[in-house]
């Protein structure tokens, strides 16, 4: 099976820090032909749904990881995903090139997470925590991580992942949405800070407080 | 360097430390266990990166994206947001409210300042001696009771009514 990564493979030693606006790495005006984010954008500005079809695909991974960890559930970030697409091509002509579109796009889909969470609550019991692809155990780099982390516990994966997101969900939302950016979709603190409209010395303190938390939750796997 | 400015430029580094950092971390123990933890955990957040959708995920959602969209354009730059209509409709019942409760308020006030007790223009007579006195009055009171003291050990009480002219029946203690 050919693998889609949801965030780029951390086996790969590719970096997966900062939103890539074009895959041509683009800046100057758009030309025909062009598929680098700006271009698409103006396209899809003007009512070209191809267009915008393209950025949905070319963004869904990272959007879709952001909504899963949000929420933690494959189902509701899905329909969260569709969600923030649709709205972000609503609210398209908005986008002013002052941020990169995947920035914007972020923001929308952190600000959709929050909100639904406040809407659904905690739903204790409800939350899936059994969405541990069979897949990844598979995973060469994801078994060596883990046995890595576990060598005297001999834990069971499964349990070491269901520590883990019974750990990520006990945080707030808005620290959490601060985990997953940077810890696990790797964005550093300055693009956190633009996605989330705050200073940077805000996201620091709260990945900081975060840490805290989830190192006393989780301090038999750091020995 | 300082353990105390090592670890916050090594915070602050975002994980790239320089040179002076790494020094420090070098020579100081404590402060390299601590990075050490810290680097373990994020090491341990990072398995939730093997967690992917499934592989039909991203069409499935941009089928549907494109069914909702198709046919329309992004909305002009003046439209409000969906949440921005909520807000303002949230504000004007606010502010309608406010406006409904200061008037109820208003009126009031105007009312008990109309009810003010003329006292003045109440005056007393016999009715039947064995019931007491009756208080005639063509002036409105508050609706606070009164006590007027006639003569010395004498006391009348009377309540309110609430229309013009108002009839008091005023007992007399015995
Ligand atoms: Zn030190």
């Amino acid at each position: 099976m050919t693998r889609r990564g949801l965030e780029p493979d951390p086996s790969s030693g590719r970096s997966s820090s900062e939103f890539s606006d074009s895959p041509t790495g683009a800046g100057g005006p758009a030309t025909s032909g062009d598929s680098s984010d700006e271009a698409l954008v103006q396209r899809a500005q003007k009512g070209d749904t191809h267009a915008f079809d393209q950025l949905v695909r070319r963004h869904f991974d990272r959007i879709y990881g952001l909504l899963y960890h949000m929420m933690a559930h494959r189902q509701d970030a899905e329909d969260l995903a569709q969600t923030v697409f649709i709205r972000a091509y609503r609210s398209l002509r908005r986008f002013r090139n002052e941020s990169s579109f995947g920035t914007w796009l972020y923001r929308i889909a952190v600000n959709a997470a929050i909100t639904a969470l406040g809407r659904r609550g905690r739903r204790v019991g409800e939350v899936s925590f059994d969405d541990l692809d069979a897949e990844v155990e598979k995973d060469k780099a994801y078994v060596q991580l883990v046995s890595g982390h576990t060598p005297r516990l001999e834990l069971d994966r499964k349990e070491l992942q269901a520590r883990l997101n019974e750990a990520l969900q006990a945080l707030s939302d808005t620290h959490r949405a601060v985990v997953v950016m940077h810890d696990i979709q790797g964005l550093p603190h300055e693009e956190i800070a633009r996605v989330l409209g705050v200073p940077v010395g805000t996201v620091r303190s709260r990945l900081f407080y975060a840490r805290k938390q989830l190192q006393s939750a989780l301090g038999e796997f750091l020995e | 360097m300082n353990c105390e400015d090592a670890r916050r430029q090594w915070w602050e580094s975002d994980g790239k430390p320089g040179p002076e950092v790494a020094e420090h971390l070098a020579r100081c123990p404590v402060c390299a266990d601590l990075v050490h933890r810290q680097e373990a955990l994020a090491e341990l957040i990072r398995l939730k990166r093997f967690e992917r959708p499934d592989e039909a995920a991203v069409d499935r959602v941009a089928r549907r994206v494109e069914l909702a969209i198709r046919g329309t354009r992004p909305r002009p730059v003046w439209w409000p947001e969906p949440e921005t209509v909520v807000r303002w409709a949230a504000v004007a019942a606010a502010a309608a409210l406010v406006g409904w409760v200061g008037r109820v308020i208003l009126v009031r006030m105007e009312r008990a300042a109309r009810d003010e007790p003329m006292v003045g223009s109440i005056r007393a007579e016999p009715v039947r001696p064995s019931e007491g006195l009756q208080l005639v009055g063509d002036a409105s009171t508050n609706p606070a009771q009164l006590r007027l003291r006639l003569a010395p050990g004498e006391v009348m009480e009377y309540g309110t009514g609430g229309t013009r002219p108002v009839r008091w029946t005023v007992e007399v203690e015995p």
